[in-house]
């Protein structure tokens, strides 16, 4: 204070010595009044709930912060946080989240937008699927972002047409201690979370460390079965020099979960909590369990069902961690450079794993082996089949970011290889359900010749690469951000000769697939309240690794072996690419923050399961264009007088473009038709009250009606669901600190709806009526989740 | 590790009722720990249940004199401009949660023993003495707007890394308020919350400042720090 004080006593002096003439020179000098410190937090002060932030991207971007995710249910996976969003289509298969879900965006699915985790992709790194319920538990997850329709020049991706969505793990905090939180609800949900911080430790190089672990199950809401999930995060912060960091995170997740049964909505309006038998399909001494009902492994598309597999033989067994760090270092006040290293590991199975196979003592390897040991080889015998996929992925990022004074460029390099292995072994079960081995390692089948039995064996190495440059250019009020990535990825397939339709030889095929892919936004500050950004966008999205299998087609059996067949390559297919256009306006005023933007996605070459003049068989082919357009709005309150709001909106009207191709001589009308479940109209609102220890939050998600088929035949009901999230928080004991009873309440008043089962991009029904044509046929539906309660009890220590 | 899962999926109804009798238990310690605590204050603190309940004050420019005075840091040496130091914490952060709820005029409680405020005292050589409070209402003025134009970075590499630091900076503005230069005292470490407190100085519109204040100057340098933390740790 006497230093500023004297200052402004010089400054005085030197004016009235110098007159009042400029004198910068002098000036500088001096020491300035200090006005104070101004406290920025990252995540927003609590903006609209926590569903926002202040944002000057020069994308449509949504945020979710931690004071959001820590209302959830601590169950609840990444596409439950992000459902209130702009655009977002989210839907989970029961209340707690624990057996995953669906996500669209904008008219494209979860499988064709890129999901990371600190960075770190975490699609599937063959289809790109994304499985929500395998990654951090939510309370050590501190944001999860959603870029919709624009991938993000820098972002580790190559199969993302639609846009990326990145999930970001809290730090290791600065003082020893740790949490716990246990949940109890309906269906028998229990969960149990404890989490210890090291604190920082040393004082020179300080390092801070996390580990926790999670254990919850919950009962499946129709039919038998369950989730159940085993769960590790650990993180840790190294502070190795002034300049440079060092932090790395764990996650390892073990989970088993059985199905729910998709139904039609004919069976839901017949019985709607038809689902999974809970009969032991029983072994016969005949052996030729082909003909038995009950082991028939899927049913005929007419209600009631003639044919239910067993619940117990329906389930998802897997198995997974990742490894991501960064090692960054400013190198001085303009370069920072940073590796970023990480490991992704997956083993598992899944699907409705019960069907038969027919022993035999000839055709491949001899024939299938003996199963039932009864000593001869003409039985048909009901057997736990899966595939099998095991996934070794490293890769690493490199980053340089170079700050000068209107320019700041970041170039970098993504390069990762996936080794992919997939099989499909089989394995015997018993007359009470017991399983040899449910994850498929032991105990499996094998040929005559003694090797193992698969319905296929591929190995695909996946070589991806990113390079990318990108520049913000400041000019005053206007930011100018052009930026270009080249993004490749090679398959390097090889099929080893397996009993599966068009796989009964070895072969090997390469193909790659890449892209230069540019992206320009602006942004112009108006003024203080008022944002205006634009930006256009391309993207790109490869093909899955299965177009490389399957190619075999004619040739005989001959000592096991296949010969005199063909390989029949599937060449035409291309990357699917998209480019997106959006501009958008967004208001900063008092305590409102919200905002306005218009999008169009032009999308090509979208890759459908459809008629393949080349190979003259059903496989992913691009099967043509399409547009969407639209508007999305979000807005939300700082919390005034302890209430608070958010609320968005979104109207997309998507309409393809192109015929699809069902037969060699058919094409079915798509051209016009809206995109799948792709909502017209959807909103979302949240209000929330919080007044010393107590809080309440209510809010609600209007779907409109979509479209289930790709000829528009059928559609799914609108429908809104209501959640309530409650808490009180006790006073500190002498031992916990901030102790909290919470209360979930997911749909609250009961809603009954059906959710489309859209898996993945490429299987979507094509029509109602051309059930002859592939993708054609009734589509079936997962059942919306009905009430469910939650408490739990969390508390720092 | 497998076999160990795979045990405990098989016994998971066994071990889900022994989690079930603890958490009951901790519920009920729990419970006791609040009623006996039931009188002492209720400054409590979650992240995610206060909500940013008063805005800080300081937004108003009509604060007493005295007050926006003692704003000041005059602990912290003001470092060459050239130094970038990291800031002091190993980290760069304080604990968040706890400066959040005391929120009101930040950096108030942590001031020293308040000296004598010398700006009040009209400067004896001063040729027309400034009524003093002129030149500390525009500086809060200016801080105010600091708070209003804040911001974190939102790039995808600030999302990811979520930096944290304080940086000290210096603006200079004309008699009309326009903005005659930006820079960096001493860094946050990191440059990424450096450019973003450059920026969000750069695109800002600032009030003239009023003839009253630093009179005989043709514009005058400020300095503030702009103080980057995450609200949950």
């Amino acid at each position: 204070m006497k230093k500023s004080s004297r200052v402004f006593q010089l400054s005085l002096l030197s004016a009235a010595l110098l007159g009042t003439g400029y004198f910068s020179v002098a000036f500088a000098q001096k020491a300035p009044t200090d006005v104070g410190t101004v406290k920025i937090t990252g995540e927003g002060d609590a903006l609209g709930n926590g569903y926002l932030i202040d944002e000057d991207s020069v994308k449509t971007k949504s945020t979710v912060t931690k004071s959001m995710i820590d209302k959830e249910r601590p169950s609840a996976n990444a596409y439950q946080v992000l459902n209130m969003m702009p655009s977002v289509n989210a839907s989970s298969y029961d209340a707690t989240g624990l057996f995953g879900g669906n996500l669209r965006v904008r008219g494209f699915n979860s499988d064709e937008m890129g999901f990371t985790i600190n960075g770190a992709p975490v699609n599937d790194s063959g289809n790109f699927a994304i499985y929500p319920q395998e990654y951090s538990d939510i309370e050590n997850m501190c944001e999860v972002f959603i870029t919709q329709g624009s991938v993000d020049t820098d972002a580790p991706h190559v199969g993302a047409s639609g846009g990326n969505v990145g999930m970001v793990s809290c730090s290791p905090k600065d003082t020893f201690g740790g949490k716990f939180s246990g949940s109890l609800g309906d269906l028998n949900f229990k969960r149990a979370f404890m989490r210890v911080d090291t604190g920082l430790i040393g004082k020179e190089h300080p390092f801070k460390a996390f580990v926790s672990y999670s254990t919850a199950q919950v009962d499946k809401f129709k039919g038998l079965g369950a989730a159940n999930r085993h769960h590790i995060d650990a993180g840790m912060d190294w502070k190795l020099t002034d300049s440079t960091t060092f932090n790395a995170n764990l996650l390892y997740n073990y989970a088993i979960n059985n199905n729910f049964l998709t139904v039609t909505k004919a069976e839901f309006a017949q019985n709607p909590s038809l689902d999974f038998s809970s009969a032991v399909p029983q072994h016969l001494a005949s052996g030729n369990e082909n003909t038995v009902a009950n082991f028939g492994t899927t049913g005929v598309s007419t209600a009631p069902r003639t044919k239910l597999a067993y619940y117990g033989y329906s389930l998802n067994p897997f198995e997974n961690y990742l490894f991501t760090s960064r090692l960054q270092t400013r190198v001085d006040d303009k370069l920072t450079l940073s590796a970023e290293p990480y490991f992704w590991y997956g083993y598992g199975t899944g699907g409705t794993l019960q069907t038969t196979l027919a022993e035999s003592s000839t055709g491949f390897r001899g024939g299938i082996a003996d199963i039932n040991k009864n000593g001869n080889t003409t039985d048909t015998v009901g057997v736990y089949r899966g595939s099998v996929t095991e996934t070794n992925r490293p890769g690493i990022t490199f980053k340089a970011n170079y700050d000068l004074a209107d320019q700041k460029i970041l170039a970098g390099l993504w390069m990762e290889q996936a080794r992919h292995r997939q099989t499909q072994p089989a394995t015997t079960m018993d007359n009470n359900g017991t399983i040899s081995d449910l994850w498929l390692r032991n105990n499996l089948l094998s040929y005559n010749d003694g090797s193992l039995y698969e319905g296929r064996n591929y190995k695909t190495i996946s070589t991806a690469y990113s390079l990318f440059l990108q520049d913000t250019i400041s000019m005053g009020r206007l930011d100018i951000i052009p930026g270009v990535r080249f993004s490749s990825i090679k398959r390097g397939f090889t099929n080893y000769a397996s009993s599966g339709s068009g796989l009964g030889a070895d072969y090997s095929a390469d193909r790659t697939y890449s892209k230069p892919l540019v992206s320009v936004g602006a942004r112009y500050k108006i003024d203080d309240a008022l944002q205006a950004y634009a930006n256009v966008s391309q993207n790109m999205r490869a093909p899955s690794n299965f177009v490389l299998s399957g190619w075999v087609t004619g040739g005989t059996y001959v000592n096991g072996a296949l010969t005199g067949f063909k390989l029949v390559p599937n060449n035409s297919i291309q990357a699917e690419t998209s480019v997106s256009t959006e501009a958008g306006l967004r208001i900063t005023e008092g305590d409102i923050r919200g905002s306005v933007s218009l999008f169009q996605v032009n999308f090509k070459n979208r890759i459908a399961q459809g008629f393949n003049p080349d190979t003259a068989t059903y496989t992913d082919y691009n099967v043509g264009d399409s547009t969407l357009k639209g508007l999305e709005l979000q807005m939300g309150t700082k919390p005034v007088n302890g209430w608070s709001l958010f609320g968005s909106a979104t109207y997309t009207q998507s309409k393809i473009l192109n015929n699809f191709p069902a037969t060699a001589t058919t094409t079915l009308p798509t051209a016009g038709s809206m995109f799948p479940d792709t909502p017209e109209w959807m909103y979302a609102a949240s209000v929330q009250y919080a007044s010393g220890p107590y809080l309440a939050a209510l809010s609600g998600k209007y779907t409109g009606k979509r479209y289930t088929t790709l000829v528009n035949d059928e559609y799914l009901d609108a429908y809104t669901v209501f959640d309530l999230n409650a808490g009180y928080r006790f006073e500190n004991g002498t031992f916990f600190k901030s102790p909290t009873v919470r209360l979930n309440v997911s749909n609250l008043f009961n809603k009954n709806y059906l959710i489309a089962n859209s898996g993945s991009g490429s299987s979507i029904t094509t029509s109602t009526t051309a059930a002859s044509t592939q993708g054609g046929g009734i589509p079936s539906y997962y059942v919306g989740a009905p009430r469910f309660v939650s408490m739990s009890f969390s508390t720092d220590f | 590790m497998s076999a160990v899962l795979q045990w405990s999926y098989e016994k998971r109804d066994p071990i889900s009722y022994v989690s079930a009798m603890v958490l009951v238990a901790l519920i009920v310690l729990g419970l006791q720990f609040s009623l006996v605590n039931l009188s002492k204050d209720n400054d409590l603190e979650m992240s995610a249940f206060i909500e940013h309940p008063i805005e800080p004050d300081v937004i108003k420019p009509l604060e007493p004199v005295k007050k926006v005075v003692e704003k000041k840091e005059p602990q912290k040496p003001l470092p060459e401009p050239t130094v970038s130091k990291p800031a002091p914490s190993p980290f760069a952060t304080e604990a968040p949660k706890e400066i959040r709820h005391q929120d009101h005029p930040a950096p108030v409680e942590r001031q020293p023993v308040v000296q004598a405020p010398s700006v009040t005292p009209p400067p004896p050589p001063a040729p027309q003495p400034v009524p003093p409070s002129v030149a500390g209402l525009y500086e809060a003025q200016l801080r105010a707007y600091l708070e209003k134009i804040k911001r974190y970075p939102t790039s995808r590499e600030a999302r990811l890394t979520r930096p944290q630091g304080a940086v000290r900076i210096w603006l200079e503005i004309s008699r009309t308020g326009q903005l005659l230069g930006v820079g960096v005292m001493s860094s946050s470490g990191s440059n990424l919350l450096d450019g973003e407190a450059i920026k969000t100085l750069k695109t800002g519109s600032y009030p003239p400042i009023p003839e009253e204040a630093f009179v005989g100057e043709s514009s005058h340098k400020f300095s503030a720090t702009l103080s980057y933390t995450l609200e949950a740790q």
